[in-house]
């Protein structure tokens, strides 16, 4: 892993008169490091692409399943960073404020690269032809799925809505979550299992 | 596949079987033989699975197989491990109750558009309880693009081997 400063951040940075004096290093609390950065002190920023790089990366690499993509996102993520840390209001909210900037990296790679897609998707064709009465049972019948769902245990959830939802593939399903072809048959076996049994007995509980 | 030679094999397997359970006691006799009667190629994996679940029943169908020709062993072998992948198959395409499955797909069909990342990482910050009060939830429980998100937002022990896992397959 080989993050450096984005390019242009030593050029980019405000200064000022008597920032550049401090000599800040990583075990600075963040807020103190923003503080420095926003008076122009080149090595407080530095200091924060030391103190969070890693996690930053490896949240990337995770997400974009790529340690080349996770490489380029986390430098875009520090040229983002510097560029908008002028409207960073407080240091101690750094580390939540990097992760908003890394995840909207990861959603741009991802959408661009349709990362996350299931094969074959297409826009779901609107069912338009619905009496009220079927659009209230509809409306109803979702509502229940929904409790269903936040029922199963959370990885029961993601497979069976990757599965269902979605239309995944075992194998795409596999990829993706880093579960093993074992987990994803028991899980979505034991999903759809609890389901059916809860939607079969829909009504009779009340 | 010869198809002949598994017929010929179950029918040896049924033979072998039999004698077996002569050494049983009445009861697991009774059982080996009404799971071995009908024994066919088209209910194999099911009676292996049924013998396999009792130790003594087991250990009578592999005292049974290693009495059969290596030729009809492999024919067996083969039948079962196709029969296997078969039901992977019908496991795969089972479809859910009709009413479920249109429910399921109408769900995909009013989500809605995704949320910010904004929202995203701070739907992820709170404990499951306060996810199901968050705004965003009735999108995300049904939604595989965020769900996948947030289980890889979430550092999970082990995650760098699957990682190389992923990229050894690229």
């Amino acid at each position: 892993m080989t993050t450096h400063l984005p390019g242009n951040a030593q050029a980019d940075l405000p200064r000022s008169e008597e920032s550049p004096a401090l000599k800040p290093t990583v075990s600075w609390r963040d807020e103190d490091l923003v503080d420095l950065v926003l008076r122009g002190n080149r090595i407080a920023f530095a200091c924060i692409v030391e103190k969070h790089r890693r996690w930053i990366y490896r949240l990337c690499a995770r997400m974009l399943q790529s340690t080349d993509k996770a490489d380029d996102t986390t430098q875009e993520v520090f040229a983002r960073a510097l560029e908008k840390m002028p409207m960073l209001n407080h240091g101690a909210k750094l580390v939540g404020w990097l992760k908003v900037i890394a995840v909207n990296q990861c959603l741009t790679v991802i959408e661009k690269e349709k990362l996350y897609r299931p094969l074959g998707d297409e826009e779901p064709a609107r069912c338009t032809n619905l009496t009220p009465e079927q659009q209230v049972l509809a409306s109803e019948n979702r509502r229940l799925v929904g409790e269903f769902i936040d029922r199963l245990p959370p990885r029961q959830q993601l497979v069976f809505v990757m599965k269902y939802i979605d239309g995944y593939t075992y194998r795409q399903i596999r990829q993706l979550t880093g579960f093993s072809e074992k987990q994803v048959k028991s899980y979505l076996q034991n999903a759809r299992r609890n389901f059916e049994r809860a939607w079969t007995n829909r009504g009779k509980a009340g | 596949m010869d198809t002949p030679l598994i017929e010929e094999s179950c029918g040896e397997l049924r033979r072998l079987l039999a004698h077996e359970a002569e050494q049983l006691e009445p009861e697991l006799r009774q059982e080996i033989l009404r799971v071995t009667s009908g024994l066919t190629p088209a209910n194999l994996l099911e009676s292996y699975g049924r013998l396999n679940a009792h130790p003594a029943l087991s250990m009578c169908f592999g005292r049974a197989v290693a009495n059969l020709t290596a030729g009809m062993r492999t024919s067996l072998k083969t039948h079962l491990r196709l029969d296997f992948v078969r039901q992977m198959q019908r496991l795969e395409a089972t479809a859910l109750h009709p009413e479920l499955a249109q429910t399921l797909k109408g769900m995909k069909e009013v989500r809605g558009s995704c949320p910010r990342a904004e929202e995203i990482v701070e739907y992820e910050e709170l404990k499951p309880t306060d996810r199901r009060k968050n705004r965003i939830h009735p999108h995300v429980r049904v939604c595989s693009r965020c769900r996948l998100l947030l289980l890889n937002m979430a550092e999970p022990s082990g995650w760098e081997k699957h990682l190389q896992a992923l990229l050894g397959r690229c």
